[in-house]
């Protein structure tokens, strides 16, 4: 729906103009894909940032990947899409259309803070985010959901994928009414198996609880050291099952996200240790 | 405020409101091609190329073409001879009460673009963004992989 009342759309050229074309009544925008479906309350200037040059997905010691490149700059990456199974762009032709992906890009996704399937898995690969406020800072994107508020002028400016050994698989899964509606509730890990077979790193995370979602250490002190049997991954469930608070909305209720999280947890293990037994052949 | 933008290949200079979206604007300029099904990004009614990509023009700020290519089905004809695609659609029956064909056409256009042998499942994945309100995907698909091979010159 076209927005009314917007007075001026600029089109800042550097990350200090943008940075400060984004005072108070200032809204910035990306692929637009998420400002154009909601109204804004006294936002009277859009600040475009797609012409700062963003836009980029480069292999370099894992991957890093600019603010401006779309959902589907990322789907095409052969790299990307291979990395770890293709645990990323699996999930990612999960996310809205083809449409969609064409025009929502990565940074103005990780900016809105809500509604994620491609949060819980960069929190599982341990992704960080470089933000500009005045200057540039990296930090672990988790570091990012923890400190920050929505109202935060920083800027994010590209995502870092970190690299992974043989030794390591991941697994997404979401469970949605149909392939790319918001997720009910959705679940990523990635496992790291020592030369003895035990978990010596893991994530679990499990997102739309209806929160953001977040990684559950409970769930990963259950799983790290064991040999990864049944037994362990089926702890590791009851666990994050103990440790999320789940909550109800329009599109489920606690209970049955509870349900889900169980099945979800256990499902993205076995697929990570599967992914993982391939590997061994 | 003023937009400078490539439309169908002839250069436009337009008046636009700062929070107009392109389907507002492309339809203001004619182009009714481009449908508001919903105005929300689910039914790809209104799907232009931007740049040669599809994306739903109601969800794009007109701003946002300053200085792009924007091609709506109005683009597609040549000296009133239909575009491959197009004919392929009418002939094999592929339009019911039409309103979806326009947005399917272009998102078919972005994957014909990138995958001249798309697969049949590589099409519905295509269409994922594209609802038919009278529920009839089986020939769109069956003309889209059709044109596909046309389009390649290939007898099918």
């Amino acid at each position: 729906m076209s927005l009314t009342g917007i007075t001026a759309y600029l089109r800042p050229q550097t990350l200090e103009e943008a940075y400060s074309c984004l005072g108070s009544g200032a809204l910035a925008v990306a692929g637009g894909t998420d400002v154009l479906r909601h109204t804004h309350v006294g936002v009277h200037t859009l600040v475009d940032l797609r012409s700062l040059p963003l836009r980029y997905v480069r292999d370099e010691h894992g991957f890093a990947v600019g603010a401006n490149a779309t959902l589907t700059d990322l789907l095409e990456h052969p790299g990307l899409a291979a990395h770890l199974d293709g645990v990323v762009a699996g999930m990612l032709r999960a996310v809205g259309s083809p449409l969609l992906r064409n025009a929502a890009t990565i940074g103005g996704h990780l900016a809105r803070r809500r509604h994620s399937d491609i949060v819980p898995v960069l929190l599982a690969l341990d992704a960080g985010v470089t933000l500009y406020e005045g200057s540039e800072r990296t930090l672990p994107l988790a570091g990012f959901y923890a400190e920050a508020t929505g109202r935060s002028r920083a800027l994010i400016t590209e995502v870092q994928i970190p690299p992974a050994g043989k030794d390591t698989a991941a697994a997404f899964l979401k469970f949605s009414r149909t392939v790319f509606d918001f997720a009910l509730l959705n679940c990523a890990v990635l496992v790291r198996r020592n030369g003895d077979g035990r978990v010596d790193h893991c994530r679990i995370v499990v997102g739309e609880t209806p929160a953001l979602g977040a990684s559950v250490p409970a769930a990963e002190d259950a799983l790290r050291g064991t040999g990864f049997d049944d037994a362990s991954i089926a702890a590791a469930a009851e666990a994050a099952v103990a440790a999320v608070a789940f909550g109800g909305d329009q599109r489920a209720a606690a209970d049955y996200r509870q349900a889900l999280c169980r099945v979800a947890v256990r499902r993205c293990l076995e697929e990570a240790r599967r992914r993982l037994e391939e590997r061994r052949r | 405020m003023n937009l400078d933008l490539v439309l169908n290949g002839a250069r436009r200079s337009v008046e636009i409101d700062p929070g107009e979206s392109l389907m507002d604007l492309l339809r203001r300029l004619g182009c009714k091609s481009v449908k508001n099904g919903c105005d929300d990004g689910y039914c790809g009614a209104c799907a232009v190329l931007l740049d040669g990509r599809a994306v739903n023009a109601c969800l794009v700020f007109a701003a946002a073409a300053a200085g792009r290519r924007v091609d709506t089905l109005e683009g597609l004809a040549r000296e009133g001879v239909l575009h491959p695609l197009q004919r392929v659609m009418l002939d094999l029956g592929a339009v019911q009460c039409g309103f979806c064909t326009p947005g399917m056409v272009m998102t078919a256009l972005d994957l014909l673009e990138r995958n001249p042998r798309p697969t049949e499942s590589e099409v519905r994945r295509a269409l994922a963004g594209n609802y038919c309100r009278c529920t009839g995907y089986v020939k769109p698909v069956e003309a889209i992989l059709a044109a596909a091979a046309e389009m390649r010159e290939e007898p099918e």
